[in-house]
């Protein structure tokens, strides 16, 4: 074929125009392209979400930012609060009514297995938009997956840390304790020489001393099921069960009340001088133990890796606070866009370092957890969490957990409050839990 | 109209706030007890299970009859407590006088307080490192220094009671207030002139013309103290173990912590109906046959 002159000239001015258009839209996109994967030309501008969330000082930072979400999308969203001791109990009844209101609900992770029929899948939502779980920790991963489907992203999350008394190990010579008993034998000397000890609790109040005992009993090789049967009256989970009783009543180097506090007075008693050390929620270090109303400074509290029981490596439990789309939701579409952009990064690492603000130090993203001026902010808290993160585990995904970590809570609670022998307590626990999971 | 008629009318509006707020849904969880519901598989309850939720209950369950045991236990310390409390503060305040009148305006504040405010402070008060009471009883008895109040199965039902009583003493002195009140003057007049001291004349002419009364407040009481929740849920969550564990509370439990809406039903049910007969049997007592209309 031959070419003439013309028609290579008329093709390469084709070509060029072409191309010229081709670019022009790919930069006029560019222009127009949103944040954090949010969809431009406002398609669902108007539209008013409403959002459950537990009394937070994370969820405040959300809706005191709202408006750059509503700006960006023409979406609005209202929060609604509830405290998080009423949180379960709101969303059952949503639940139970078939609710299409609120469009988004967040929630702890080991509600999800009995909640997840009231939820919406997104992996597909999060596939369209190149959104991974690989920005999070893999206990946080696996806080909102269950039978291979995610069903939130998390917005709120614990690591379990010890706090101590930094001032008061150095003015005694004494080491930060990596093991039960190098703690059991630190504390005991803070005890005898400035009468404060652990500010350990085991009230069944809120299950939390079903966490501490599994700390022991991870770290002790012990596990709480096998192949659908309850174990956790195994003979590693009855040594673990018996230590966290003996620290009371044995070795009494705990704080006084022990046994009808929970995670909250433990906290609030080491915030009022009271207790030297204290084991749970990263929270608790920015409003109970340097809160506002409580004695202690930065300079006097350090923070550490839980200890191990036995070797050197302690396996911590961690959990979280995943929001997902309601399933009976209208405008599913444009809650996702919300979760998009809830979830992002900058939103979280805004939050952790405004500090003039509100003291938020809960971060959940790798990148966050590792960066110089969330940790500068922090007294490098995010760093020290990272690393009982890598290693966490979360709670077992059953729908019956909820009431079984309960009847856990009451036996560890009957054997340190009532003298029921530890063997005897976790057996009876363990025939009930077992009839709790058949029965599903 | 008649008034044949017209009586059932204006009785309406009151039947059927009763029907819907009251007898449907103690109609509606009176059916679901024989159902199968578990929220985690299904939003509404499945199958029809007969008698297993109850059956489950008593031959299966020893949190339930840990639970029905504490009940009564509570029930009997807390009904019995407050009545005997009220009536002391009655007998010290049925009298004329500006200064009675104030005191017995005043002793409406405990019982007009919200319950989960006083169990939320209550909790605070027996903190054994800032607890004011904690403070206070260990001043005043050394020995109880280092007791963790709600620490132990007894101390914890014993703070269980007692903040109970304190809700409901003061409300039902003033019930007794009235019924002291009421009595006649003249034959509490007569037992002086026939030489009677204060003691054998509260025996034997107060206490048994209060007598009406005191049951009424006892019945009262011992309907509320089977209903019990708020303490418990605040103060000791049902422990130490399950040792202040109540029926209300563990139905709670079965209903929002395992999910199991059908065997919650099945437990609130036993307690309505425990509660039937209990009414049914102190109002036997109080009003003996041919009586009742009087």
């Amino acid at each position: 074929m031959r070419t003439t002159r013309r028609t290579l000239i008329g093709t390469l001015l084709t070509g060029a125009v072409a191309a010229g258009l081709v670019c022009g839209a790919t930069l006029a996109n560019a222009a127009d392209a949103l944040p954090y994967g949010l969809k431009s030309g406002k398609p669902y501008a108007g539209t008013k979400l409403t959002y459950l969330a537990p009394v937070a000082g994370q969820y405040e930072g959300h809706e005191a930012r709202v408006k750059e979400f509503t700006d960006l999308t023409g979406i609005e969203v209202e929060f609604e609060f509830i405290p998080f001791r009423n949180l379960l109990e709101k969303i059952l009844a949503i639940k139970v009514g078939g609710d299409a209101d609120p469009d988004l609900i967040n929630y702890k992770d080991d509600w999800g297995p009995g909640l997840k029929d009231l939820f919406v899948p997104i992996d597909e939502m999060m596939g369209a938009d190149e959104i991974t779980l690989d920005r999070y920790y893999p206990a946080h991963q696996l806080g909102v997956t269950y039978d291979g489907m995610i069903y939130g992203l998390p917005l709120r999350g614990h690591a379990q840390l010890m706090f101590y008394r930094k001032d008061l190990l150095e003015k005694h010579g004494l080491p930060v304790p990596k093991t039960w008993d190098e703690l059991a034998e630190v504390a005991k000397v803070i005890k005898d020489k400035e009468g404060i000890g652990i500010g350990m609790y085991y009230s069944p109040k809120a299950a939390q001393n079903v966490a501490v005992w599994m700390n022991i009993l991870w770290s002790n090789g012990g596990e709480l099921f096998q192949d659908g049967k309850v174990i956790f009256n195994s003979p590693e989970a009855v040594e673990a069960l018996k230590y966290y009783v003996a620290l009371e009543n044995d070795l009494k180097v705990n704080s006084e009340g022990a046994k009808s506090f929970e995670q909250y007075d433990g906290s609030l008693s080491m915030g009022a001088g009271q207790s030297a050390f204290f084991m749970g929620w990263w929270w608790h270090y920015g409003s109970r133990i340097l809160g506002k109303n409580t004695t202690l400074t930065p300079e006097q509290v350090g923070f550490a890796p839980l200890p191990a029981f036995k070797g050197d490596k302690s396996t911590t439990f961690a959990m979280s606070m995943p929001t997902a789309i309601n399933v009976n939701s209208s405008k599913q579409e444009a809650a996702w866009e919300f979760l998009k952009w809830v979830s992002n990064p900058d939103l979280e690492k805004l939050n952790v370092t405004e500090k003039e603000k509100r003291n938020v130090i809960v971060a959940l993203h790798k990148k966050n957890m590792m960066d110089e001026e969330v940790n500068a902010a922090n007294q490098g808290l995010q760093m020290a969490a990272a690393g009982s993160l890598e290693s966490s585990r979360i709670f077992p995904q059953l729908a019956v957990w909820p009431e079984v970590m309960q009847v856990l809570a009451n036996a560890i609670s009957d054997a340190v409050s009532n003298g029921a022998d530890p063997k005897e307590a976790l057996d009876a626990a363990a025939e009930q839990a077992q009839k709790l999971v058949d029965r599903g | 109209m008649r008034d044949r008629h017209l009586k059932y009318l204006l009785m309406m509006p009151a039947l059927l706030l009763v029907t819907a707020t009251v007898i449907y849904p103690l109609g509606y969880a009176g059916i679901i007890s024989f159902m199968d519901w578990r929220l985690s598989r299904s939003r509404v309850p499945t199958d029809f299970v007969f008698l297993d939720n109850f059956w489950r209950a008593f031959a299966d369950d020893p949190s339930f009859l840990n639970s029905l045991g504490v009940t009564i236990t509570f029930v009997a310390g807390s009904a019995g407590g407050a009545v005997v409390f009220g009536l002391l503060i009655a007998l010290l305040l049925a009298r004329r006088g500006r200064g009675y009148s104030i005191a017995r305006t005043v002793l409406v504040l405990p019982f007009a307080m919200s319950p989960a405010l006083q169990g939320t402070s209550f909790r605070f008060f027996l903190n054994p490192e800032f607890g004011i009471f904690d403070a206070v009883l260990d001043t005043l008895f050394p020995f109880l220094a280092h007791v963790d109040w709600l620490g132990s199965a007894g101390w914890a039902m014993t703070w269980l009671i007692l903040t109970d009583m304190w809700h409901w003493g003061p409300f039902l002195s003033l019930m007794l207030i009235g019924g002291l009140l009421s009595i006649p003057s003249d034959t509490l007049e007569a037992a002086r002139v026939d030489g009677a001291s204060a003691w054998t004349s509260f025996w034997t002419v107060v206490l048994p013309q209060l007598m009406p009364v005191l049951a009424i407040a006892f019945v009262l009481k011992t309907i509320f103290s089977f209903k019990m929740f708020d303490y418990v849920y605040l103060l000791t969550g049902g422990g130490p173990g399950e040792s202040t564990s109540t029926m209300t509370y563990y139905a709670f439990r079965m209903g929002f912590s395992a999910y199991d809406m059908g065997y919650a039903s099945a437990i609130a049910f036993v307690l309505a109906l425990l509660l039937v007969g209990v009414s049914a049997v102190y109002f036997r007592l109080l009003f003996p046959k041919g009586e009742a209309g009087r």
